[in-house]
């Protein structure tokens, strides 16, 4: 009897496991599947839940009728510039918050907290009265600027608590020894915190590469849109190849995708420690 | 022989001279004092920049007429006044407040049921895991067109699953028909966020002891009395950090999903503040309406923040 009970409950547990499994990787799979497709299975309906028939059309018509690559490309340029310009003034804020005792030390950091809960809306609408008199809209720099804006926050925030969990006294042997502080951050400290580190950068490197509201708003010539902006241009066409479509966004999905994979652990260390500490 | 006596005054009169030749003319504690300011400096003059500028700028803007090419005449809060009394306002508020509660409500449920399905050992336990979290890293942009494409009132596909499961024989216009297609924009929005509360209530989960349950066993108490006594009231804190977490994010933050399914229609009754306050600066033009919603939507979003901080500097305190 007890054996039977068991069973069923481990039947049960399965059976619901599988189900939430399949009904979250179902868009993924969607997505892929329809961008294998070619025109004639794709609006038939009933739908095949597997691909009818598989091929590359879709994503060859893309990439050669429209300049998604150029798009990529764009997002790259003004995901990673602008992640790097964050790390590198975030990195030494952060040390600052996390390292010294001064007064003013908490209001100092709940104004970086503060900027980070800001809305993006409450940014995007000044930043693009200032950009026009400023001549910024419609370029790279514009928007490299802006996601820098948004990540900076984030970057101060991550990397203090990286280097909070990393203990002072090795720093402070190599103070003693000589060293100037900045020698100290450079040679001592972010090698220790690489790891954290480069985890941060993923993380806000996706932030830009995600980054729609301001890139839609700002930038308007073809040429200078961005992933995001791009793949949004396809939604309300005359007629909506959904292959193409659906390929290029397959191509969009990807790198975050693999470096998400890659950096999990990080993610998940991170985020549960800032849940559970705070 | 004599020669090996240190000068004792030249030394000193040299020690002076390089002290006097540092460019910074400050002794060394006051150095030590300006240290932790040098590495503050580069992030908050650049946050001063571009992040508290503008939003000083914002503040501005919502204060004046709209003009053209720049600001026009100052106007105090009529901006404001016009905003609240205007006939959308309740409206939006509704339909925000409706999206932020059912966001929280079923990324709580779908992450604490996935992180309880995780928690325990399987083979594959570690695939399922990643899987689980994988929508988290597609982007919105990318969620928006499968999601449209599957929601696709001809030849979309939850159209037909729906049919053959079953559980309805006409079809349904998700995106179409009035609550609809906030319920269809909840659950896409859901299916992006849950994986940050299955990730989240892990982490919680792992703090409860074990032998806490294992007293219970020996009581005599099942699995659901186990989850009501322990694990729940184990998972408090997790849970009030998440309802705030996801209260900010989706009251003020939440623009993609929206404005790329729906752009706040049908009729309406998708139009959260945010997406007003876009349409009204970049649609209609209004930069000192849209700057007010703004402002108004970022004092509402500061009231939670600061409600998040004080609960977690309380437990950082208490250390619990």
């Amino acid at each position: 009897m007890r054996t039977v009970k068991r069973l069923t409950w481990e039947a049960l547990f399965y059976a619901a496991l599988l189900l939430l499994l399949a009904s979250v990787v179902f868009p993924f799979f969607w997505m892929v599947k329809t961008s294998i497709e070619t025109g004639h299975t794709l609006f038939s309906y009933p739908p095949h839940l597997l691909p009818a028939t598989a091929s590359m059309e879709g994503y060859r018509t893309v990439l050669e009728q429209t300049p998604v690559g150029l798009w990529l490309w764009n997002s790259f340029i003004v995901a990673s510039v602008s992640t790097l310009l964050a790390l590198i003034a975030g990195v030494s804020g952060a040390y600052g918050l996390s390292r010294f005792r001064y007064r003013g030390k908490r209001t100092l950091a709940l104004v970086i907290l503060t900027t980070q809960m800001m809305p993006p809306l409450v940014l995007i609408i000044p930043i693009y009265t200032i950009f026009i008199q400023l001549g910024l809209t419609d370029s790279l720099f514009g928007l490299i600027l802006g996601n820098f804006a948004f990540s900076l926050p984030v970057v101060i925030w991550m990397m203090k608590s990286v280097f909070d969990s990393i203990p002072f006294e090795i720093e402070e042997a190599a103070r003693i020894d000589g060293a100037s502080w900045l020698c100290v951050l450079t040679r001592v400290t972010v090698p220790i915190a690489l790891t954290g580190l480069i985890a941060t950068g993923i993380f806000t490197f996706l932030a830009g590469w995600d980054e729609f509201m301001l890139a839609r708003t700002i930038v308007t010539s073809t040429s200078k849109w961005v992933g995001t902006v791009g793949l949004a241009s396809f939604i309300g066409a005359y007629v909506t190849p959904w292959d193409q479509i659906l390929a290029a966004a397959t191509i969009f999905t990807l790198p975050p995708v693999l470096l998400f994979l890659a950096v999990q652990k990080y993610f998940i260390a991170g985020l549960g420690a800032g849940g559970v500490k705070g | 022989m004599m020669a090996a006596r240190p000068d004792v005054a030249a030394l000193r009169d040299f020690g002076n001279r390089r002290e006097s030749m540092t460019r910074w003319r400050f002794d060394w504690s006051t150095r030590e004092k300006l240290v932790p300011f040098c590495f503050l400096a580069p992030s908050f003059a650049a946050l001063a920049v571009v992040s508290l500028y503008p939003m000083a700028h914002a503040l501005f803007i919502s204060f004046h007429a709209d003009g053209v090419g720049s600001v026009g005449r100052f106007v105090g809060l009529e901006q404001y006044e016009r905003v609240l009394s205007s006939d959308y306002f309740p409206r939006v508020m509704r339909i925000s407040v409706l999206w932020t509660v059912g966001n929280v409500m079923f990324v709580l449920a779908a992450g604490l049921a996935t992180a309880l399905m995780l928690d325990r050992n399987f083979p594959g336990r570690a695939l399922a895991r990643a899987m689980f979290i994988l929508p988290w890293a597609m982007p919105y942009v990318a969620a928006g067109l499968i999601w449209g494409w599957m929601f696709d009132y001809e030849f979309g596909v939850l159209n037909y699953v729906i049919r053959s499961a079953g559980l309805g024989e006409s079809k349904v216009g998700f995106l179409l028909a009035c609550p609809d297609a906030l319920i269809s924009l909840t659950s896409v929005s859901v299916w992006k966020l849950f994986p940050l509360g299955t990730v989240m209530f892990l982490a919680g989960l792992q703090t409860i002891p074990s032998d806490h349950y294992e007293a219970a066993r020996v009581d005599g108490a099942g699995p659901v009395l186990c989850l009501w006594y322990i694990t729940l009231p184990g998972l408090r804190n997790v849970t009030i950090m998440l309802t705030l977490l996801i209260t900010i994010w989706t009251f003020g933050r939440a623009f993609t999903i929206i404005f790329l399914l729906t752009e706040g229609g049908p009729a309406g009754c998708t139009e959260t503040i945010v997406i007003r306050s876009y349409l009204e600066a970049f649609k209609f033009f209004h930069l000192g309406a849209a700057s007010a919603i703004g402002v108004i939507v970022l004092l509402i979003s500061l009231a939670f923040s600061i409600a998040y901080l004080a609960y977690a500097y309380r437990r950082e305190v208490s250390g619990g």
